[in-house]
């Protein structure tokens, strides 16, 4: 993931985070393009939440920078202020949306506060967007608790995206879901990635997700990146920690402790 | 373990407690000073802790007046001074009795709603929402439901004032047997508006230590049910205490 002519979208560079001197990340490096999507696999307890929680700005780093067009958004002390927050759209595992709030009030949110809009226009905004993912205006009245999980992370991906992020990361955004749901999230991801050209960087270790959603695809184990590499060549990999992981070994150079 | 390393752990880890409280009082008054301001929020909670807290409030002053009606005319009996109770009522009332139990009660209703809502946002995900979403939790959480709370309490008090006053006039004048020009004459001649603005000083500042600690103990909860369950008797627990300790001095600093 470096051979790049123009500046990159999304550039993670000797990023490290530990949690009482525990090293969860270390070394971790790659860069992605404009409209460019990385899936990153791994087992439960590789680092894969905090690594997008890193990229975000939700949790300050150890070491390394993220850089969006190259410019250089958090640093060692701090993680990223609200300004910078507006460059990524994050989607969580859980949807957390605001359950005090109804389905349209979620979505205005981030037009409302984060691009200030009057609440008219981001009303009208939030409506845009939940007709985007096939939420019709009847149904925004609704309450997070009066829905399924799986539309509830499809509300989730239409409040990430009335922010106009340049980056968007989704943290397992099929776990939980049966098949049919899971393939109808994906193609809404799909969807929204290629309509608006955006950078999206996806964890999951759902790999029928990982094989429709990435252009590439990366493996993180023991904190860092161990291979990577475009989805026809997980399943033809010679990395055995790979071959374990993609196929569901029991037995393999991963143990249950890792 | 030796002794000298239980002492130090507890104390480093009291020290530890006492920063992480001071930080994030630093950082909840920026954010009460500092844009942006969410009028929408702070309207919602003045509703949600002054105008929900008028039932509670006024009952335990009423019957709290009442009760000290009675007890002081038992005692002042005994030296022939009855004509003292009415007195006794409003200076108690205003200067102790209103704030303290006022204080006391919003603790248990709004310190502990607050800590629950913060807490269950925290193990939700949902302040990681809000950040993800450009919007500072201290601007949009804590600072509304600290600055309503801090205007709240007042006038709670001086709600309750009255009607505690009100409680000991029905049992003076129904029950004692005192009349009720006399009894109203007694209430008013010796209270000064220093008895009043101390209280509701006392007041304000009480409802700054019940919304900190609801926001400190809701932010800062650990995972799963049983952190929103610590979360909310921690914050009922420390916010009362504090009420106590912070009462006497003020009231130091306000005796004459």
């Amino acid at each position: 993931m470096s051979d790049f002519k123009e500046t990159p979208r999304l550039k993670v560079t000797d990023l490290k985070k530990s949690f009482s001197n525990k090293v969860i990340l270390h070394n971790v490096n790659f860069q992605l393009s404009k409209g460019s999507s990385l899936v990153i696999i791994g087992g439960s307890g590789s680092g894969k939440s905090v690594l997008i929680k890193c990229i975000s700005g939700l949790y300050a780093l150890d070491q390394g920078q993220i850089e969006v067009d190259g410019k250089i958004l958090t640093s060692r002390r701090n993680g990223a202020d609200a300004m910078q927050r507006r460059n990524f759209g994050f989607m969580f595992q859980n949807a957390a949306l605001f359950d005090s709030m109804n389905l349209i009030e979620n979505v205005a949110f981030g037009a409302k506060h984060a691009l200030r809009m009057t609440h008219k226009a981001a009303r009208n905004l939030a409506l845009e967007k939940l007709s985007l993912v096939g939420i019709s205006r009847r149904m925004g009245n609704l309450y997070p608790s009066d829905i399924s999980t799986g539309l509830r992370k499809v509300i989730a991906l239409a409040r990430t995206l009335t922010i106009d992020p340049q980056v968007v990361l989704f943290d397992e955004p099929t776990t939980g879901l049966d098949p049919l749901m899971s393939k109808k999230i994906d193609k809404l991801i799909l969807q929204c990635i290629r309509s608006q050209s955006l950078t999206a960087v996806t964890i999951t270790h759902d790999m029928s997700s990982a094989m429709r959603l990435g252009d590439r695809v990366a493996m993180l184990y023991n904190g860092t990146l161990i291979w990577s590499g475009k989805p026809d060549n997980l399943f033809k990999t010679d990395n055995e920690l790979v071959r374990q992981f993609t196929n569901g070994y029991v037995d393999g150079p991963i143990s249950f402790k890792d | 373990m030796n002794l000298f390393g239980i002492i130090g752990r507890s104390t480093i880890n009291f020290l530890q407690v006492i920063g992480r409280i001071s930080i994030f009082t630093y950082k909840a008054i920026l954010s009460c000073i500092l844009p942006p301001y969410y009028f929408q929020i702070f309207l919602k909670q003045i509703v949600e802790i002054g105008y929900y807290s008028l039932p509670v409030v006024g009952l335990t002053t009423l019957f709290s007046g009442m009760v000290l009606a009675l007890q002081s005319h038992t005692g002042f009996t005994r030296f022939s001074a009855e004509g003292a109770v009415a007195t006794v009522v409003a200076l108690s009332l205003t200067r102790e009795l209103g704030p303290v139990l006022a204080g006391l009660m919003v603790s248990g209703r709004i310190g502990a709603s607050i800590a629950a809502e913060i807490s269950t946002m925290r193990v939700t995900e949902q302040i990681d929402a809000l950040k993800t979403l450009a919007t500072d939790p201290f601007k949009y959480l804590i600072a509304p439901r600290i600055v309503a709370s801090i205007l709240c309490l007042p006038t709670l008090v001086l709600v309750g004032d009255l009607v505690g006053i009100y409680g000991g006039y029905l049992v003076g004048v129904y029950k004692l047997g005192f009349n009720s020009t006399t009894y109203l004459d007694q209430t008013t001649i010796y209270l000064q508006p220093i008895d009043i603005i101390s209280g509701l000083v006392k007041a304000a500042v009480f409802g700054f230590l019940i919304a900190l600690m609801g926001c400190y103990h809701g932010y800062h909860s650990g995972r799963g049910a049983q952190g929103v369950g610590a979360a909310t008797t921690n914050a009922v627990v420390s916010s009362s205490i504090l009420i106590l300790i912070t009462n006497y001095l003020l009231t130091e600093l306000f005796f004459v």
